[in-house]
């Protein structure tokens, strides 16, 4: 009699050993799960963030300094003008001294004049607000001209 | 992305019904009432992770399922003490996990918040006075308050307030002088804590105040500075009140008082060691020997029937709790908000440490509830609060 009532204590003991390794599985799985997702997550973030901008240059005008079908990398906010403390610092007389500037927003690249006088044409319009770079686009300032690769 | 939330469900789903099964099957008739629990809890924590990625998939994917994870384990545990009791968590569950999520749905942009900061130190002033001065003492320590129709603690909400203001004071932070205010005011809230031998919440005020100091000032000068006021006052408390004494003289001389003063933490301690790596198994331990088992030394109990092992994985969640919601106030977009996530995570960490630590009697105990997991509908609340609000932080981050 004595010795079922062992065997029954055991067997509970066993089966409350079965649920606790089971739950400490459980635990473990829930872990190693969002640890996994939260890396994935950061590696997600770092390709957003090295995403950059390519401008082809098609036509240098009369900026001496840039080459024909050189190219800029742009992968935060970059300013063009006639003033030294642009980012690319253009010659052209018919550029103003702040004229425009492209700079990154969620994942993407905008582009906005800078209440210059002989504006900034995009696809040959003028641009009149801040608007959104695509492929492709051309960019005219001057006689500069530029295309939007996508890198 | 989708299906990695579902493969997210599953293992919750799992774990809660488990630990009810496993309490169900060792009653003497199996128990059905703890498996309709069990579907309740499920039906609640899908709800909840369903709204939180559907419609605000920008935010944080992770808090909302450790925020599930910890309260499941809580009343299963306090299921298995005192149904009843369990049964009133559940509805603070359902309460705390609602506010979580109609705080994201419902609030603006927080930052508009950052503007009423007399209204946060009046409201921080009056909570932590209210119990000095109309409060009850219960387990030693006077910071009830009983309405009547409703009882509470003041310094629960107090706390939400305080970080409210510091993160609102703290946000223009120039020169040394705009430190006075918020200064006083930690300090003044400290004060009516050691008043009401509240020393939990003291302390945990006190890290509150130097973390969101030095994350506004960044300057290694402060946070040394406020330490040294800390380890000051701390010192100084110690000789002035006799209650703190005590507490001392119990946590480095535990087994010399083990009928008197130290009664709970020996209690503690033995009960742990009898759970072991594995533990006992659920509903196998003798959890009736352990005082205040249902919110304080809730964590000696599930160390006696689920082992450490599955204690120390919770400190694990705990830990990665801490770390996305330090995330999120990094990424914030403003001084105010990313100190409000601050403030908060640093909140719910330093309970856990307190609690745990005093537990296992590695810093003198005092007594304030584990979060998510201890009984006791306003921690629930608080917690349940905070973390809202560090959701809706994560959220601006990344839109």
């Amino acid at each position: 009699m004595q010795c079922a009532r062992r065997l029954y204590m055991d067997i509970e003991r066993f089966i409350g050993l079965v649920f606790t390794g089971f739950f400490v599985l459980i635990l473990l799985y829930i872990i190693i799960r969002s640890l996994i997702l939260m890396s994935k997550d950061m590696s997600g973030e770092e390709v957003v963030r090295e995403k950059a901008l390519q401008l082809l240059i098609l036509r240098t005008g009369e900026n001496h300094k840039l080459s024909e079908g050189g190219k800029f990398n742009i992968k935060e906010e970059t300013t063009f003008g006639r003033k030294e403390d642009n980012t690319v610092v253009l010659e052209d007389p018919y550029v103003s001294g702040y004229h425009f500037r492209i700079f990154p927003h969620e994942g993407r690249f905008v582009i906005e004049d800078n209440e210059s006088t002989n504006g900034t044409l995009l696809n040959d319009k003028k641009l009149k607000q801040k608007t959104y770079l695509k492929r492709d686009d051309v960019i005219k300032v001057g006689n500069l001209t530029m295309k939007v690769k996508m890198l | 992305m989708r299906d990695s939330k579902i493969r997210m469900l599953m293992p919750i789903f799992l774990l809660t019904f488990g630990l009810f099964f496993n309490i169900a099957i060792f009653q003497p008739v199996f128990d059905i009432g703890a498996m309709v629990m069990a579907g309740v809890m499920c039906v609640l924590i899908a709800y909840a992770h369903f709204v939180i990625n559907k419609f605000f998939g920008n935010g944080d994917k992770f808090l909302v399922t450790f925020v599930s994870v910890l309260p499941v384990i809580g009343i299963a545990v306090l299921y298995r003490l005192n149904p009843s009791i369990a049964i009133k968590q559940v509805l603070w569950f359902i309460i705390g996990i609602s506010t979580y999520i109609s705080l994201v749905i419902v609030l603006p942009d927080l930052k508009r918040f950052m503007k009423f900061r007399y209204l946060y130190l009046v409201g921080t002033v009056v909570f932590m006075a209210m119990a000095t001065f109309i409060g009850e003492t219960r387990y030693g320590a006077k910071n009830w308050v009983d309405l009547g129709f409703i009882s509470f603690q003041p310094s629960e909400f107090g706390k939400i307030f305080f970080v409210f203001y510091l993160a609102s004071s703290l946000k223009d932070f120039k020169t040394l002088k705009s430190l006075i205010e918020p200064g006083i005011i930690v300090l003044v809230s400290i004060g009516f804590m050691v008043l009401q031998r509240d020393l939990g919440s003291a302390m945990i005020f006190a890290f509150i105040g130097i973390a969101m100091i030095f994350a506004a000032t960044s300057k290694v000068k402060y946070l040394l500075a406020s330490f040294g006021i800390g380890a000051v006052g701390a010192v100084l408390s110690y000789f002035i009140f006799p209650h703190i004494r005590r507490r001392v003289m119990i946590w480095r001389n535990p087994w010399e008082y083990a009928q008197n003063e130290s009664y709970q933490i020996v209690q503690g301690l033995y009960a742990m060691a009898s759970g072991g790596l594995f533990g006992s198994g659920l509903g196998h331990g003798a959890p009736q020997y352990i005082p205040v088992r249902e919110s304080d030394y809730i964590f000696a109990v599930i160390v006696e029937e689920l082992g450490m092992i599955f204690a120390f994985l919770i400190l694990i969640i705990y830990f990665l709790m801490f770390y996305r919601n330090i995330r999120s106030a990094l990424k914030a977009t403003s001084t105010f908000t990313s100190l409000l996530a601050v403030g908060f995570s640093v909140m719910i960490a330093m309970q856990v440490i307190v609690i745990i630590g005093g537990v296992l009697n590695m810093i003198p105990l005092t007594g304030i509830t584990l979060p998510l997991i201890s009984y006791g509908g306003t921690s629930m609340l608080t917690v349940f609060f905070s973390l809202g609000i560090i959701q809706k932080i994560s959220e601006e981050a990344t839109s």
